[in-house]
């Protein structure tokens, strides 16, 4: 196990520029905190800011807050040292005027970004700021219904430029309410979408009456902005409902917008069958992509009942993949999926291991397997066969 | 004998914990020794193991965890600042789940020695310096405080073992009994006052606390007192929370720490403050602030004391530890005052010329943190700054 919090110094700070140099080990919220005094701000960053590191999100998803206006993180890194399997330390970089990754003996930045920690390990990243804005609004608007809430969301991703939109369904809203936590008043059956926009203040003004229209036109309300803010500074904090489950299952997946309504119904009824609540909270990270994480209640103190419910997250994924979806990330028990959802990204990362890491040394048994503590990988037969049969039993427990 | 020693609620915490980590970000004790099991993540995590460590799987393979000295030592690196509750997302009582550990350590005899030496020190002497409890008051014998000693009053003043005892934090005694003279107070200090029994609860060595508590609450009623006002944040928590939960103690005075006192005060208009020309900071104590709820008064009090009061990074509830809390400097000195070294870094870099708290314990570890470097802000309670701006002192 690798700690990387050591690595924990903002390096540089180009405040003509734009640009930020932090090592690996950085929290992301102390990457915010630093910037709070500046006029720039991090173009994107995860909802688990105030304990995820710089490298560890290089290494995983890279979609969070701010990537609906700004993309992937990699798209916003400009150059990265890393350490190679052979120990090498390695710089990466893109040219300052096309931002094309410039190829080191073959292996270009993009390639590492998202590998899981399977071929390198992010050590520093400089990334490129985005300017403040003059105003930063926080907005949020209910629905009754969650399909309107959804279609709000898509025409709000597509027509206005947001920095973040996020959804909360109203069973997730109960939950954090069941949880001891202020929510809106939400009914169970719609859905909330808050986020923030930022920019001049003439632009990001017209953007709040659009965004009233598109929320009035999907019959929703606009709550007032004290709620806004409330729930803006709420966004680090969707684990809150933990406390209904105690365990939680998250199948996190990403999907198109479009898809959505049909994921998340699927969801529930996956919820129903296994005779659990879920509550789900969807990020739109792009104008037509959301990462949906469905948060499924259970509690691993009933040990065999929880077991058939870990199927719940293959049956989730399996559906996503028919819907143009995949996996947010593989590590081990996603990895079966893997040469589906991704061909393509799954030839290039076996190839990549091979000639980086043909020891096997970086995070063995993730991604492109799973391994097991005897260091056998578990065949995907055994592992569909093993849960659907729990999955079959589930009445039992 | 550990986890067998928790509630349902504290048993279903461990569970509850999301292992999300936002905790480990802001622990003292974790940035200056980062061992993961040295986290509030890390221990929830091994103490959830312990909790499975029972039934056939158990039989089998062995237990998932075993407690070792190790864990024991873990457990007590630890402020119990209660930032780690702060941050959680799922609100896990963090610091009273660390004291009912602590207790379950101290049954199985793994806690460290000085925990035995401080329970030991407050049952021979009654303070935690293990000097005679007669000589309590002598610090108004060297310095003249007119201190009050009656049957009878309307407040009592519980000054404190640090206080009573400690040289470089008495001038809070003297300046607290100037301000409660100087308002007309009827007041008096207790002829015979105890250790608080703070110590004891939040080391986890509980037994005898429920004496510390009956003897002091017995003292204080014996006087007619409607209120009790101390200076100590540590005392305050004890009296107020920690006498009727541990010691199952039901008050019959009100217990206020002073700044408390002095906000009522500034607020009704009774007492006008000169304001120092400076620029000052605050430092939160934790027992006060975060675990004891009085964020505002302290500030309130100090915009009518300076000119200019700036607030440090980490502040209010997301304040940053001194380094003394939870017997922390009892059980590891250098960790202590490393995390005292790195607040007053924070104190410092606001520019101001004085930084201010409200606490003995933090005001002792911040002036020592002072004294190790060439050039440091001036460090006093905020007793003193008010009893100083009045002249009474």
């Amino acid at each position: 196990m690798l700690d990387l919090t050591g690595l924990n110094r903002v390096e540089e700070y180009d405040g003509e520029r734009g640009l930020l140099k932090v090592q690996g080990g950085v929290v992301w919220k102390k990457a915010i905190e630093f910037l709070d005094s500046t006029k720039w701000q991090l173009p994107v960053y995860p909802s688990s800011a105030p304990s995820a590191t710089i490298g560890g999100f290089a290494a995983t998803g890279g979609l969070g807050y701010g990537s609906l206006k700004h993309g992937h993180l990699k798209d916003n890194v400009v150059s990265a040292t890393v350490a190679l399997p052979d120990g090498e330390i390695t710089s990466f970089e893109r040219d300052r005027d096309t931002m094309e990754p410039i190829p080191r003996d073959g292996v270009t930045l993009d390639q590492l970004f998202s590998s899981e920690g399977i071929l390198c390990i992010f050590l520093d990243l400089t990334i490129r700021l985005v300017p403040r804005g003059e105003v930063q609004a926080p907005v949020i608007a209910s629905f009754d219904g969650f399909e309107d809430a959804v279609e709000a969301l898509g025409t709000m991703s597509k027509e206005t430029a947001p920095f973040t939109l996020i959804l909360n369904d109203g069973e997730f809203l109960r939950a954090k309410r069941e949880a001891g936590f202020h929510v809106p008043d939400v009914p169970a059956s719609g859905g909330m979408v808050f986020g923030q926009y930022s920019g001049g203040r003439e632009d990001v003004e017209k953007t709040l009456d659009r965004f009233s229209r598109i929320t009035l036109s999907h019959k929703g309300v606009v709550l007032p902005e004290e709620e806004a803010q409330l729930e803006w500074e709420e966004r680090f904090y969707p684990l809150r409902v933990k406390r209904v489950g105690p365990t939680l299952l998250a199948a996190d997946v990403l999907v198109p917008t479009n898809a959505v309504v049909e994921t998340t119904r699927y969801a529930r009824k996956l919820a129903g069958d296994a005779g659990i609540a879920a509550g789900m909270d969807v990020i739109a990270v792009a104008r037509d992509q959301t990462i949906i994480l469905p948060m499924f209640f259970s509690d691993e103190r009933k040990a065999l009942r929880f077991i058939s419910h870990l199927a719940i997250v293959k049956k989730m994924i399996h559906f996503v993949l028919r819907k143009g979806g995949r996996p947010y990330g593989y590590g081990a028990w996603n990895s079966f999926h893997l040469n589906r959802s991704e061909p393509e990204r799954a030839r290039e990362l076996k190839s990549l291991k091979k000639k980086l890491d043909p020891e096997n040394i970086l995070n063995p048994g993730k991604t492109l397997m799973a391994g097991t503590r005897f260091g056998l990988p578990l065949p995907g037969v055994m592992y569909n066969w093993g849960l659907g049969l729990m999955w079959a039993l589930r009445g039992v427990f | 004998m550990i986890v067998e020693e928790f509630d349902e609620q504290k048993l279903s915490d461990l569970y509850v914990c999301a292992q999300c980590g936002y905790c480990v970000s802001v622990c003292p004790t974790y940035e200056k020794t980062p061992w993961e099991s040295n986290s509030p993540r890390g221990k929830l995590y091994f103490l959830k193991a312990l909790s499975k460590s029972h039934g056939v799987r158990n039989w089998i393979f062995g237990p998932r965890a075993k407690v070792s000295e190790l864990f024991a030592k873990r457990v007590y690196d630890c402020t119990v600042c209660g930032h780690c509750m702060e941050v959680c997302p799922v609100k896990i009582d963090l610091p009273h789940l660390w004291k009912k550990l602590r207790e379950s350590i101290v049954k199985v005899g793994l806690a460290p020695k000085a925990v035995e030496k401080t329970r030991q020190s407050l049952l021979q002497s009654r303070n935690i310096f293990d000097i005679e409890n007669s000589m309590r008051r002598d610090w108004a014998d060297y310095s003249g405080a007119e201190i009050k000693v009656k049957d009878r009053a309307e407040t009592v003043y519980f000054v404190g073992c640090v206080t009573s005892y400690s040289g470089r934090v008495q001038g809070i005694a003297d300046s607290t009994v100037a301000i409660l003279n100087h308002m007309n107070e009827d007041w008096t200090v207790l002829k015979d006052e105890w250790c608080c029994g703070h110590p004891l609860a939040v080391s986890g060595a509980t037994k005898g606390f429920r004496e510390f508590a009956e003897h002091n609450v017995k003292a204080i009623e014996s006087t007619g007192a409607r209120r009790v006002v101390t200076a100590c944040p540590g005392c305050a928590l004890a009296l107020r929370e920690e006498y009727p939960e541990v010691a199952g103690i039901e008050l019959r005075f009100e217990v206020l720490h002073l700044t408390q006192l002095l906000n009522e005060y500034v607020e009704q208009h009774k007492m006008e403050i000169p304001r120092l020309d400076a620029k000052i900071t605050y430092h939160d104590p934790c027992e006060l602030g975060r675990l004891g709820g009085v964020l505002e008064e302290p500030r309130k009090v100090l915009h009518h004391s300076a000119t200019q009061l700036v607030q440090p990074r980490y502040q209010g509830l997301n304040g940053r530890c001194c380094g003394s809390g939870g017997l922390l400097k009892g059980v590891n000195l250098p960790v202590s005052e490393a995390i005292a070294d790195d607040r007053l870094t924070a104190l410092s870099e606001t520019g101001a010329q004085i930084c201010v708290s409200a606490c003995p314990s933090c005001v002792q570890m911040l002036k020592d943190a002072a004294a190790r470097r060439e050039k440091a802000p001036q460090v006093m309670d905020i007793s003193e700054l008010v009893a100083y701006q009045l002249a009474l002192i």
